[in-house]
């Protein structure tokens, strides 16, 4: 209940945050009205009181919450569709992208920690590099590379576009540069947290004295080494993952993804202030929801955090 | 590039249409050719071979895949695309005007079959029996009545509405017959007509979609070759090409044309090196070496209708002696621009705009260019004028849109040679958003000299462009008022001769010139047409790109 109410009000702080953010912004939604064309002072003052522009923030703040809780986020001003019509159509192919992303970096990410951990030596130091310089690599270098080789020398891929109307698996095709392209450095992240955190917990004195009692290996990694290990990682995994979102912004301006994204950026630059607001909301609110979702399945794995006073040293997980 | 300062022109030219509307009726092919030709004011680039066309289509194709490099369009309202870019692109293809703008500069005609002026303010339009919407209804002389006065109408916000601003009314005066009374006679009126100033609507459909006309959710209802078959929006337009369409010599070859709205120039040069793409308008400067060099198509260079100039925003600064403002013209290292950074898809320019515009008495137009001061850098000449003058105490202000890597660099060698000559140029980065202020904004332009800009027209004619620039207009930002200038301009715009106008219309150039008034052009951008192997036909002309039924001239090689 309590976690509920302080999500609450970090979403209505943010939600002022956003609606204010754009109207401190340099520019004005006029110019977005006007397409560059020399208005007169008539033409100004019309659009000024069409679009409410002169209204106090505190008045426009509240009408615009109260669509906002109805599903209602207005209407574009350079498009002139219902803001939500334009999410609804977008927020498949971010989604898409962002769980795809999310699969990519669980998947390898484990699988080079677990094996750079497990098998040591000259795995380990090539995973351990290849990693670090993955986790250095931003995704639109990596997009840039990565259409280079498997897009353009190689022609495996698609150089662009979100495969809209070519099916499930048509999309997932078109979405596999781009999704590897915003994983990549967080892939890196998490196989390197995967890898401490296994080491880690291969060394600790119960998982010796497991094996010393005879149990088989594969059991004694499963239920002991890889349960504890997921902790730290599944914490890395919310942080990284939140941030996900909103790195789909760069990679889908790369790939020219139609995205919520690629829509934040073009109603950025036209300063349509409707669609800005409403997708930041919505990016906000994943983040947050994300970073929430962590905090609940950490207790799971660890029972011990659930408690009010966890012990300092505690028992092996079972 | 990025900031496409539109200048919205006055009317004033007549020709006399009925007649020219003969010239070259129907005969695309016959007609094509003319524009690259010249090598004045515009012509030859260092860079690239131009031509003027591409070789004719030969063979049907079921889709192509075209990319807008401008985004996508904000709208397909007739009365709305007018950003040169991404919308009259595709409009052009959807909706006929009244006359028609062809390849080579000249006008034909289109709804219209003939125009009669039997004083100089009236305008008699006769139109064209058998004509269908793409629903397959017939058009009316209603139908070009509602579509004109939808243009007039002030609640409509049309875009177009100052080359109406001399209109008096229009009326149906027959059953294929609309009349256009002026208040003033006005000569560019009728050229308008071959842009979607004169483009035709149903009045049905129009009345009926109301608000959401020309949207993604209200489609548009037009005559053209091709219809609008989808548009969703953020992802693609799709045109669908009609077999019932009027004009049998612009019958499609191309079935379907998909519009995809990729803007990043890096996405777009791997989109058209790898055949995801088929063809741009736009193709990326960035990219033209790996282009030029490209196995899956060809990029095709004529002369552009876009000029690159600095739009003049204050004399009240450092601007304020003619003699920087002639310095600092001197001090362009022009071939630099247009050979160096540009990688020669452009060529120095002279005058504020160069051939492309030159429809009519091309020699008179010619021989004023050559009399302008030359495009050339002249260090020595630059530093003489800033000593006579006294370098200014406050440094020269230049905005540019910091997103425009291009710009960036221009105007980093515009600060460069002007440091040769002796003056201090201060650069003033700023977000597209925000530079866009300046052309409205009295107060977003304090302490600002001048602004990176490019700029183009619609038709080809010279007064169209400047016309926009007399001192009364509110693109006048500078205050400036040049007697020498306003004087001819308003004297051709009553002018029907097209040798006299010009001489007129060459007069205030080169007076315009001479105080760098306006502008200090830079250079004149080529159109740079791609085309995948698989796609021919085109004719290369960004005007003709704007508003000529480009993709019926496309088809398999």
């Amino acid at each position: 209940m309590w976690r509920a109410g302080r999500l609450l009000a970090i979403l209505l702080f943010a939600s002022m945050l956003v609606f204010g953010a754009v109207y401190v912004a340099p520019g004005s939604p006029i110019s977005a009205l006007s397409g560059g064309r020399t208005l007169t002072p008539e033409q100004v003052q019309q659009l000024t009181e069409q679009y409410r522009l002169n209204d106090p923030l505190w008045t426009r703040y509240w009408d615009w919450l109260s669509g906002v809780l109805t599903g209602d986020f207005g209407h574009s001003l350079v498009s002139r569709e219902r803001v939500s019509t334009l999410i609804t159509d977008r927020v498949g192919t971010t989604a898409l992208l962002v769980v795809y992303a999310t699969v990519l970096i669980v998947v390898i990410g484990l699988a080079l920690g677990a094996l750079a951990a497990l098998r040591g030596g000259a795995v380990d130091t090539t995973i351990v590099m290849g990693t670090g310089a993955m986790a250095a690599v931003p995704s639109f270098v990596a997009a840039t590379v990565l259409v280079a080789v498997f897009a353009v020398k190689f022609g495996w891929f698609p150089v662009f576009g979100d495969g809209a109307g070519t099916g499930l698996a048509g999309r997932i095709w078109h979405l596999t540069l781009p999704a590897t392209a915003l994983a990549l450095a967080a892939m890196g992240v998490v196989a390197r947290v995967t890898r401490t955190s296994v080491i880690a917990q291969r060394d600790l004195e119960f998982v010796q004295v497991a094996r010393s009692r005879g149990l088989p290996w594969g059991r004694v990694l499963r239920r002991h080494v890889f349960r504890n290990a997921l902790i730290p990682v599944t914490t890395a995994l919310g942080i990284t993952v939140a941030g996900l979102v909103a790195g789909s912004v760069v990679v889908e301006q790369a790939f020219a993804l139609n995205g919520l994204g690629t829509l934040l950026i073009q109603s950025v630059t036209a300063h349509d202030y409707a669609v800005v607001q409403a997708v930041t909301l919505i990016l906000v609110t994943a983040f947050v929801m994300l970073n929430a979702v962590a905090d609940v399945v950490n207790p799971l794995l660890d029972p011990r955090l659930q408690r009010r006073n966890p012990r300092p040293q505690g028992r092996p997980g079972r | 590039m990025n900031l496409q300062l539109r200048e919205g022109a006055k009317p004033g030219r007549r020709r006399a249409i009925g007649v020219l509307a003969l010239t070259c009726a129907l005969a695309l092919s016959g007609c094509s050719g003319g524009s690259g030709t010249s090598n004045k004011g515009g012509g030859t680039g260092s860079g690239s071979e131009l031509t003027a066309t591409t070789p004719a289509a030969q063979g049907a194709l079921d889709s192509i895949t075209w990319n807008l490099g401008g985004g996508e369009p904000s709208s397909l309202d007739y009365s709305y695309t007018w950003d040169t870019g991404p919308g009259n692109t595709v409009l052009a293809n959807l909706c006929d005007n009244l006359l028609r703008q062809n390849p080579d500069s000249t006008y034909s005609p289109a709804l219209a079959t003939a125009v009669t002026t039997p004083d100089d303010k009236t305008y008699v339009y006769d139109l064209r029996e058998g004509v269908t919407f793409s629903d397959g209804a017939a058009m009316t002389a209603e139908d070009v009545a509602f579509s004109l006065q939808r243009q007039l109408n002030p609640d409509t916000g049309s875009y177009w509405s100052v080359w109406f601003q001399n209109v008096d009314k229009v009326t149906v005066t027959g059953p294929m017959q609309v009349t256009v009374k002026m208040k003033a006679p006005d000569v560019l009126f009728g050229d308008l007509m071959a842009t979607p100033a004169g483009a035709v609507v149903e009045k049905k459909y129009v009345e009926a979609k109301g608000k959401d006309y020309g949207t993604a959710a209200g489609g548009v209802m037009c005559t053209g070759p091709y219809e609008l078959t989808k548009w969703s929006t953020g992802a693609g337009i799709t045109i669908t090409a009609r077999d019932d369409y009027w004009d049998k010599t612009l019958q499609p070859k191309v079935k379907t044309v998909n519009f995809t709205f990729v803007r990043d120039p890096a996405t777009v040069t791997n989109g058209l090196l790898t055949g995801s793409i088929d063809g741009t308008w736009n193709t990326p400067v960035s990219g033209l070496s790996k282009l030029k060099g490209s196995a899956t198509g060809h990029v095709y260079a004529n002369t552009g209708s876009t000029s690159t100039l600095l739009s003049m925003l204050s004399f009240d600064g450092a601007l304020k002696d003619v003699r920087i403002r002639q310095a600092l013209q001197k001090s362009v290292d022009y071939d630099g621009i247009a050979g160096g950074l540009l990688q020669g898809t452009a060529v120095p320019a002279a005058a504020p705009i160069g051939s492309a515009y030159w429809g009519y008495a091309k020699d008179t137009y010619a021989a004023a260019y050559d009399a302008l001061p030359p495009a050339k850098q002249d260090l020595a000449g630059a530093q003489a004028l800033v000593k006579e003058a006294g370098a200014p105490s406050q440094p020269i202000v230049l905005a540019f849109d910091s997103g425009d890597a291009i710009a960036a660099s221009v105007v980093a060698s515009i600060q460069d040679s002007a440091k040769k000559a002796g003056l201090t140029v201060e650069l003033k980065p700023m977000p597209f958003a925000t530079l866009i202020t300046l052309f409205y904004d009295p107060s977003a332009r304090k302490g600002i000299d001048m602004t990176y800009s490019t700029s183009s027209g619609d038709v080809p004619e010279p007064l169209e462009v400047y016309g926009q620039f007399v001192s009364s207009s509110p693109l006048n930002y500078t205050g400036f008022v040049n007697p020498d200038f306003d004087g001819p301009l308003a004297q051709a715009r009553a002018t029907a001769d097209p040798e006299q106008r010009a001489a007129l219309v060459a007069q205030a150039q080169a007076s315009s010139v001479g105080m760098v008034q306006s502008f200090l052009p830079l250079v004149y951008n080529q159109t740079l047409l791609y085309l995948n192997k698989r796609v021919t036909g085109a004719p290369v002309n960004s005007l003709s790109a704007l508003y000529y039924p480009w993709a019926a001239t496309l088809g398999a090689p």
